[in-house]
């Protein structure tokens, strides 16, 4: 099978005064048509450096990029123009053209390509329509919200119907409403129109709500690949882990120890099918103890439910521990002696 | 008294009128030369563009040469080139050609510096579109610039004016040369006064004029 992009041993070096940075190291990507990509990792990790070579606005110093099997590395010119008319791509701070209108900044794109001077304004009127900004194609850039600049932006981006959708931090600008907005609108664009979409991130959240598979990145390498439910349920790598825990993570407020003075703290892992299972009832019912719940999560990824559940046990010794063991032998994960002080320091 | 308003009626007309050829001349100049260079000082520097040590260096060596010579010096400086581009080293015409020179030179550092301050990233989502360079340096670093190129145009042709009181020395005439021949050399305070309130309310018109164009150009 093909993929729709290869990244093969990317290597990105920058001189900056002197000084060799190995922004991204040796990293090898195959990336399949249609699917929605993600590129997780903090701050400086090389995200943005690796998803500018996709479309060459970052040359790599060694390595292939290669779309639909043709390796396009090396071109230059116009022959590189034309692949970049085939590559849409959003930006964290939208990049619109502030000194004209959201019409004038979608027809730039069409003039980019030529598109037939009488055909553009209806396309830019479909354009418009898609992402639901009619009534605005005489607003200047500056006159919008964030998210509405982002959905000028993603209209802009396509159009020139490109096969790839290139997304750096597209959302981290936006608040969680327009977050909302923008990811519903990308989701549709995927399935509708079968963009292959390649989006990089620091936000777990977007993660979880839109990709179908996710490379972490740390120091410039890539330290797992998988599919998204599998990276949130089965993190391998020491960054995955403490990336997804961040986000899986419950806080209780301090001072909830004073409430809770007897019986012991259990902190629960659902994975997959089990979560939807009545296991607290079970236990209560099994065993002579009392559960209560403190404090819980369920998240669904791609339709799969994935939890954490912080039960206080109350009974007698015994029964406790028969009720820990049953426990223990019917969730993904399981913590005794669960501290709530370490809970409440989840900032590493 | 009298004296003061026949040599303002007879000299006034003809000053303005020598003043708006030399400047005019000059800033269209200045406009078209000097933002060309400021472009290409621009797209020399930006590794978005052309990054170009040598002939970014070449140019900018230039342009400070220039813009380092005392405006009085490089008109007598370029009397022999200017017998030859004009036919005369005296007259308006022939003072339009030094003030050119010194005004494509500042020119060209503010438009440089209009150009470098357009967003880095309207520039790379319009490489990244496909676009080609005439297209995004027509339809993207213009229009992004725009206020700030209004604004050094501004800036310009005050400066012109100021240039333009020396071109007396070629013989250019103007606003600036007759304060100085009659107000200063003569003692004709009245047509000092008077030119010099002529030259704040010109200057001040400009600016003004120059602070609504930016304005109204730009959209942030």
């Amino acid at each position: 099978m093909q993929f729709l992009i290869e990244l093969k041993d990317i290597s990105v070096i920058f001189n900056i005064k002197g000084n060799r940075v190995e922004a991204v190291k040796d990293v090898n990507l195959s990336i399949n048509k249609g699917e929605v990509f993600g590129i997780v990792g903090l701050s400086g990790a090389g995200k943005s450096t690796l998803v500018r070579t996709i479309n060459l606005l970052q040359k790599p110093t060694t390595g292939k990029v290669i779309i639909n099997g043709v390796n396009i590395t090396d071109l230059s010119g116009e022959a590189l123009r034309k692949q970049r008319l085939k590559i849409g791509m959003i930006f964290q701070h939208f990049n619109l053209i502030s000194g004209k209108t959201v019409y004038k900044n979608v027809e730039f794109v069409l003039k980019a390509n030529n598109y037939p001077k009488d055909k553009r304004k209806e396309k830019v009127e479909e354009l418009l329509k898609l992402v639901s900004l009619e009534d605005k194609a005489n607003v200047y850039p500056a006159n919008l919200s964030g998210g509405q600049k982002q959905r000028v932006g993603i209209a802009r981006s396509l159009a020139n119907n490109p096969e790839i959708l290139l997304c750096d931090e597209a959302t981290s600008a936006l608040d969680l409403e327009n977050t909302e907005e923008i990811l519903n609108l990308l989701k549709k664009i995927n399935k509708e129109y079968g963009i292959t979409i390649v989006f990089i991130t620091h936000e777990m959240e977007v993660a979880k709500r839109l990709f179908n598979r996710v490379a972490v990145m740390s120091a410039g390498r890539v330290v797992e690949v998988n599919d998204t439910y599998s990276i949130f349920a089965h993190p391998e790598d020491k960054i995955s882990k403490s990336l997804i825990n961040k986000n899986l993570n419950i806080e209780l407020p301090t001072g909830i120890e004073k409430l809770i003075s007897i019986g012991e703290l259990v902190k629960l892992h659902f994975k997959g099918k089990k979560s939807v299972e009545p296991l607290i009832s079970e236990v209560s019912k099994k065993f002579k103890v009392y559960i209560s719940i403190i404090h819980g999560k369920i998240d669904y990824i791609d339709n799969k439910p994935l939890g954490i559940l912080l039960i206080n046990i109350t009974g007698n010794k015994e029964d406790r521990d028969s009720a820990k063991k049953y426990l223990k032998e019917n969730v993904a994960e399981f913590e005794e002696n669960y501290h709530l002080k370490s809970e409440v320091n989840t900032i590493e | 008294m009298n004296n003061t308003l026949d040599i303002l009626r007879d000299e006034l007309g003809k000053a303005i009128a020598e003043s708006l050829n030399m400047i005019g001349i000059a800033i269209i100049l200045s406009i078209v030369v000097g933002g060309l260079i400021g472009l290409i000082l621009y797209l020399t520097s930006n590794p978005l563009f052309f990054k170009n040590k040598i002939i970014n260096s070449i140019a900018g060596i230039i342009v400070n040469i220039i813009r380092s010579l005392p405006f009085v010096i490089l008109l007598v400086l370029l009397i022999p080139i200017t017998k030859h581009l004009v036919g005369t080293s005296i007259g308006p015409k022939a003072a339009a050609v030094p003030l050119s020179i010194a005004s494509i030179a500042f020119f060209a550092r503010l438009a440089e510096g209009a150009f470098s301050e357009v967003d880095k990233g309207v520039l790379e989502a319009a490489i990244a579109s496909g676009a080609k360079l005439r297209l995004i340096l027509k339809d993207v670093l213009i229009v992004e610039a725009l206020p700030s190129l209004i604004r050094a145009v501004t800036v310009t042709l005050v400066s012109l004016i100021g240039f333009s009181a020396m071109a007396g020395i070629v013989g250019g005439g103007g606003i600036g040369d007759l304060a100085i021949r009659y107000g200063y050399y003569r003692y004709e305070t009245g047509v000092m006064i008077a030119t010099v309130v002529l030259l704040i309310i010109i200057v001040q018109a400009i600016q003004f004029i120059g602070d609504i164009l930016a304005s109204v150009s730009s959209k942030r």
